[in-house]
């Protein structure tokens, strides 16, 4: 199948006609393009972006397909203009074993969207046995993670670092030293005045500053997920500064909410690390522009409606974001002049892709994984337009700017 | 006003008509014939999903004394013991038509969660370290009626202020009336963050002789186990109501405790022997609040 691409406007900066065939860029070119039996596809106004990278997904299968799967998980991410997903391993049961790798793999590798997995550090991911790391990489596992959970104890996590180093697999830390973390809000004076119980920012920066030193000493990549304070961002800095392989990643919801313009009691925004002030925001924004946060990974967790919709005390955290992700970055910071557009590529795509050892680059030869987005689209989010099985989406009811119109993925055309 | 979540967010001409009423209610309790016609056929729910003794039998009297009708869900007997939300329950109850639902919960928010989904008024009686608004009420009431007046008075808080509900909402209250808030208690226990929301954070023997209003809170035992505090005789020595400091507090300064008190920790025996010791009118009290409360948001709102 051919299909041709007119007048779309490559990154954002320059029109082309693309050629695509057997799932390949094959041509780009600012001049017309002869080509016979080829379906057409008229981008006139549409930009055509790299296919977005999500280092940090919950599929939630096995264990727990009411509130997603593999069919409705692909949909979304489709939706969101994403064509490499990462699922994380604290499903039930967590994915500790090469065996379960191999399964994963093998129920998902006719969906349109490239789907890789992840593996616990941990058997049960209880914190205290290392699992088979060299098979699960054998199999397909692209990092390990207690994800969820951090590994509580140091000497556990010391052995992992040297052990995974030996088959250079990468490790993701959550990062949240458990007994500063019982709680579910910022540590500040709205969640204060609420009455609503903390997960410290030092919590974070306590875990975040062993597992830098870990890396460092240990020279095992460390990719430090879902970084919600500003005194993480000077710790990683730093390790960085000395060259520690250390990586790091955010989310959407932190860097556009804070403390100061949700409401503290409303469950749709409770999740882990939770949603920090004014202050730590800001300073998360900058530390993606400097790129000392390399990757934006939304973190989808999916939940029902019921397990959602509760006080806050008894609300299951987690926000989804694979449909918005792209579309809300774009509308907060792009739009107001505060990221480039090249840098938010950089962190939903390129950046991501590396660490898979994906190009999704615009480039002949290159394998067709791109969307094309309509960057002037006015859209209020409603519940119908996100795919996903459950609802947890905080943007439904905003308005944003920019829409994902079509996603070639795996060679496949698909449009909204 | 159709709910009472917090008082942080109550319209302040709200809170005085309810003291003033509560004057009025006050005056019933004392006639032989303690009951009213005011709230016949109207239907109240008591959702208390954590223990209460004395805010539940204030609630039930105040409600009974309005000639209301109440009717009592626990949770231990409920069908949330078998796993149904909360969420749930409140869809159900919302089908039964009632007028109000009076909630007390360990989760902070909760009152908010359940005016969300149901057409009752909601009356928030405690919500975790949130808020407890008619226990502030009743206090600011107490204390109007022995020093005669809201505005301009200097309240001195002593304890748990982190956990403690009766703080918060006493913090806002305050606040509103144009009074001064002072917080004291183990630096473990009064974060300064609490300054940013209004309150002055001091050391309590340097306020002893400068307050108009002395509140001490409960001090729980739980809190030595989350390393809060190291033991009871060291909170007592240094931020107890103890005999000693008691011959430092002027006659005239009152002395509140929301209950149920822990004697020998935060208060020692004496003070209850005092004029100008408050706890039992706040009891008092606090039925005739009540009955204001329900009567503005009930009936007044109709009108």
């Amino acid at each position: 199948m051919r299909y041709l691409i007119k007048n779309a406007l490559i990154e954002g900066k320059y029109k082309a006609n693309v050629l695509i065939e057997k799932g390949k860029i094959r041509s780009i070119s600012d001049r017309e393009l002869e080509v016979e039996e080829a379906e057409v596809i008229k981008a006139d106004g549409l930009w055509l972006l790299p296919g977005l990278v999500d280092l940090h997904v919950h599929s939630r299968v096995p264990g727990g397909e009411h509130k997603e799967d593999f069919k409705t998980l692909t949909e979304a991410a489709l939706n969101g203009g994403y064509t490499h997903i990462v699922c994380m391993p604290n499903t039930d049961p967590p994915v500790d074993t090469p065996e379960m790798i191999s399964y994963l793999y093998t129920i998902t590798k006719n969906l349109p969207v490239n789907i890789f997995f992840t593996g616990t550090i941990t058997k049960r991911r209880e914190g205290n046995e290392i699992v088979e790391i060299g098979l699960m990489k054998k199999a397909g596992a692209v990092g390990f993670t207690d994800d969820g959970n951090w590994v509580k104890r140091a000497d556990v996590m010391l052995n992992a670092c040297i052990y995974a180093r030996k088959f250079d697999a990468m490790l993701i830390s959550h990062a949240e030293e458990p007994t500063l973390s019982k709680g579910y809000a910022n540590y500040d004076k709205i969640m204060l005045k609420h009455g609503l119980k903390f997960r410290l920012p030092i919590s974070e920066e306590i875990a975040v500053y062993r597992d830098c030193r870990l890396s460092e000493l240990t020279n095992c990549h460390i990719h430090i997920a879902h970084v919600s304070s500003a005194g993480s961002v000077e710790i990683i800095k730093k390790f960085k500064e000395k060259g520690a392989r250390v990586s790091a990643e955010i989310t959407p919801h932190h860097l556009i909410f804070s403390t100061e313009n949700i409401d503290p009691y409303d469950p749709i925004f409770r999740c882990n690390p939770p949603i920090r002030d004014e202050e730590n925001r800001k300073k998360l924004v900058e530390a993606l522009k400097d790129g000392v946060i390399d990757v934006v990974a939304t973190d989808h967790a999916p939940h029902a409606y019921y397990e959602k919709e509760r006080p806050i005390m008894e609300a299951l955290p987690g926000i989804e974001g694979l449909e918005t992700a792209f579309s809300s970055l774009y509308t907060h910071f792009v739009l107001r002049g505060m990221l480039s557009l090249s840098t938010l590529l950089d962190v939903m795509s390129y950046n991501p892709g590396r660490m898979l050892g994906v190009d999704n680059s615009i480039r002949e030869g290159n394998h067709a994984n791109f969307f094309l987005f309509d960057p002037k689209v006015k859209w209020k989010v409603k519940k119908e337009d996100i795919l996903s099985k459950s609802k947890n989406n905080p943007f439904i009811g905003r308005e944003l700017t920019g829409r994902v119109v079509a996603v070639f993925s795996k060679g496949k055309f698909l449009r909204r | 006003m159709k709910h009472l979540l917090d008082i942080e967010s109550a319209d302040v001409g709200f809170l005085l008509k309810v003291l003033n009423t509560s004057e009025i209610f006050l005056k019933v309790l004392d006639q032989p014939s303690k009951k009213l016609p005011t709230l016949k056929g109207k239907t109240i729910l008591f959702m208390f999903l954590e223990p209460s003794t004395r805010t539940q039998i204030s609630f039930e009297l105040a409600a009974k004394r309005l000639s209301a009708d109440t009717v009592n869900f626990s949770p231990g007997k409920s069908s949330m013991q078998k796993g149904e939300t909360l969420l749930d329950t409140i869809l159900n109850l919302n089908s039964m038509e009632l007028d109000a639902v009076i909630v007390r919960s360990p989760s902070p928010g909760t009152p908010h969660f359940i005016a969300k989904h149901i057409n009752a008024s909601v009356i928030n009686a405690g919500d975790g370290a949130h808020e407890h608004p008619t226990q502030a009420l009743l206090d600011a009431f107490t204390v109007k009626q022995k020093l005669g007046k809201l505005e301009n008075l200097k309240i001195l808080i002593v304890g748990d202020i982190l956990h403690s509900r009766v703080a918060r909402s006493n913090l806002f209250l305050w606040k509103k009336f144009g009074s001064e808030v002072l917080f004291s208690g183990p630096p473990t226990l009064v974060p300064e963050e609490f300054s940013r929301l209004g309150a002055k954070i001091v050391e309590l023997d340097d306020y002893l002789d400068k307050v108009d209003v002395i509140m001490v809170l409960r001090i729980q035992k739980e809190r030595m186990e989350a390393s809060y505090i190291p033991s009871i005789r060291e909170y007592r020595e240094f931020w107890g109501i103890t005999s000693e400091r008691l011959k430092r507090i002027p006659e005239r300064t009152l002395i509140l405790h929301p209950g149920p008190v822990n004697w020998g920790v935060e208060m020692d025996w004496e003070v209850m022997r005092r004029e100008n010791t408050m706890i039992l009118d706040q009891v008092r009290n606090g039925v005739a609040v009540r009955m204001a409360v329900l009567y503005h948001l009930l009936v007044k709102a109709e009108e």
